[in-house]
């Protein structure tokens, strides 16, 4: 019985320990909410250059600048609430690791404790089973499907064919502010940067 | 005999029925008529309610606390010491915390680190006081269990601090709906069934408000101060893809839960018509000078509510501010008398 309880035990703990995993797929696209978002229309231009190291994306700053009196306000401090229920800065992280690790030390202290020497399914035993239960409907929750091809996952000239249209397209671009002209710019690079 | 003592109970059982049905129909059309009402004019219903009952309902939970609270302490001495211990020591960091992010004396960093502590505390308090509860049960029971699910809590408070902060303004209109069950099995054991369908059926009424709100364009917000508040009260910010009509809806529709239990079902099943002596308050019974303190403070509490509609009526949006942070004293309150009826 009590090699039964560990084993049980230990399955809960994997299972808990589990948390829904997205391999690789890509992220939906948001449904636009015109309403609460600060938004300006502007001209944009993609721009294929065969000299580019890297996708970088022009802002001009006249641009910036209006996006950034929209955001004034109620709008402004909405988003920095945003952000900061999403942000994760390393003292937290740490902070967040500690106490859960805590949290497994006295839950395993507790349950040691409070085990009976008795043939019966204790009411510790029936919170590791409903913990496991727990877990492992979480658990189920994985999308392991395949992900998009590798044109779709950088920014480059590639990403103008046909072959990335049904998946879009993601990958890193270094945002600049540029002075002069009127229109954002994205300048696509050849080849993903190294 | 034995037919007699039957009959009797049937009879019991039956007036039982009749007393309990009225009960839950009158719950129940209040939740229904209250989440129609919410779900059409949330903003409106929001001002209203907090206008009319937040003071009035601070009022009877104190009356109530007054009640539960022994003449002696006796053994639960370190219990109620660590309560109003801790409730004071809250209380105190919220309303400073709340300043000093209002005077934009703290940076965001310092904000989150702060928030989270507080919240870090707040878990371990409520962990401290149910294991000393479990202690005072009979066969010293040991609920140090309470400690690994708080620091459970304690790591997500660290991740989210400011979801932390939302989940406690959603769920805390849901302890009044507790509290009313563990005085329910005291005092009116007989209606417990019909509670809890009543109960039963709440999931379901959010999920009909929800269902009708998903797609409602946001709440007009823009220029009034008062409006975008309320909204960021409910959840706005965090949850910038979610209808503020809906989110208001379901925040108000909680409190307003929330109001009705402590103004009208607590005093009914627990005060009783006496309510208001205060003779009938145990501390009031252990001596003179005890007892002129319970009268004063029940005064006293009249004459807040007072104030409150005067300020409300002076300046709704800042006292509504004032009031939801100093409201943190009652929200902390509960916990403790709340932990003492399990």
């Amino acid at each position: 019985m009590r090699s039964w309880l560990k084993i049980f035990a230990l399955a809960a703990l994997l299972l808990t320990a589990l948390v829904p995993a997205r391999a690789d797929v890509p992220r939906p696209r948001d449904e636009p909410k015109p309403q609460r978002e600060a938004h300006i229309s502007t001209p944009m231009r993609i721009e294929p250059n065969p000299r580019a190291k890297e996708a970088r994306l022009l802002i001009p700053r006249a641009v910036w600048e209006q996006m950034r009196a929209g955001l004034a306000g109620n709008d402004a401090q909405s988003a920095a609430t945003t952000a900061r229920g999403f942000t994760l800065g390393a003292a937290q992280t740490a902070m967040a690791g500690l106490f859960l690790s805590l949290a497994f030390a006295f839950g395993g202290v507790w349950f040691v404790r409070a085990r009976r020497p008795t043939n019966k399914l204790t009411s510790a035993a029936l919170g590791v089973a409903l913990l496991a239960v727990a877990g492992g409907a979480t658990a189920s929750i994985v999308y392991a499907n395949a992900g998009p091809p590798p044109v779709a996952r950088s920014l480059t000239s590639k990403i103008l064919t046909p072959e990335a249209i049904p998946y879009g397209v993601y990958g890193q671009v270094k945002v600049e502010l540029v002075e002069g002209g009127d229109f954002i710019t994205l300048v696509l690079p050849p080849q993903a940067g190294k | 005999m034995q037919q007699l003592a039957g009959n009797l109970t049937l009879a019991r059982r039956t007036r039982t029925y009749v007393r309990a049905t009225p009960f839950a129909i009158a719950c129940l059309g209040f939740c229904l008529v209250a989440a129609l009402l919410i779900g059409w004019q949330p903003l409106q219903l929001s001002i209203a309610t907090v206008f009319l009952f937040a003071g009035p309902h601070n009022l009877v939970e104190f009356r109530y606390f007054l009640t539960r609270m022994p003449a002696r302490w006796g053994r639960s001495k370190l219990f109620y010491m660590t309560a109003l211990g801790g409730v004071l020591l809250l209380t105190t960091a919220y309303v400073l915390l709340y300043a000093l992010g209002q005077s934009w004396y703290l940076n965001e960093t310092a904000w989150t680190v702060s928030i989270a502590l507080w919240n870090t505390l707040l878990l371990l308090w409520l962990a401290t006081l149910v294991y000393l509860r479990g202690r005072q049960t009979r066969g010293r029971r040991d609920w140090s269990w309470a400690f690994a699910v708080a620091l459970l809590l304690c790591a997500g408070a660290w991740a989210a601090p400011v979801w932390c902060s939302l989940a406690l303004v959603y769920l805390h209109p849901l302890v009044a709906l507790w509290f009313l069950d563990r005085q329910l099995k005291r005092t009116r054991p007989q209606w417990r069934k019909a509670y809890h369908l009543c109960l039963a059926a709440l999931p379901l009424m959010l999920a009909l408000l929800w269902l009708q709100l998903a797609h409602t364009p946001d709440l007009p917000a823009s220029g009034d101060a008062l409006a975008w508040r309320i909204a960021q009260h409910a959840g706005a910010g965090l949850l910038p893809g979610v209808s503020t009509h809906l989110l208001v809806a379901t925040h108000v529709f909680l409190e307003t839960l929330h109001y009705g239990v402590w103004l009208v079902l607590m005093p009914v099943v627990s005060l009783g018509a006496g309510g208001w002596r205060a003779d009938k308050i145990p501390l009031a019974t252990r001596g003179a000078g005890l007892a002129r303190i319970v009268r004063a403070a029940l005064v006293l509490g009249i004459f807040a509510v007072l104030a409150l509609w005067a300020g409300f009526t002076i300046d709704y949006t800042t006292t509504r501010d004032i009031y939801f942070t100093c409201a943190m004293a009652h929200v902390l309150a509960e916990a403790p008398f709340l932990i003492r009826l399990l």
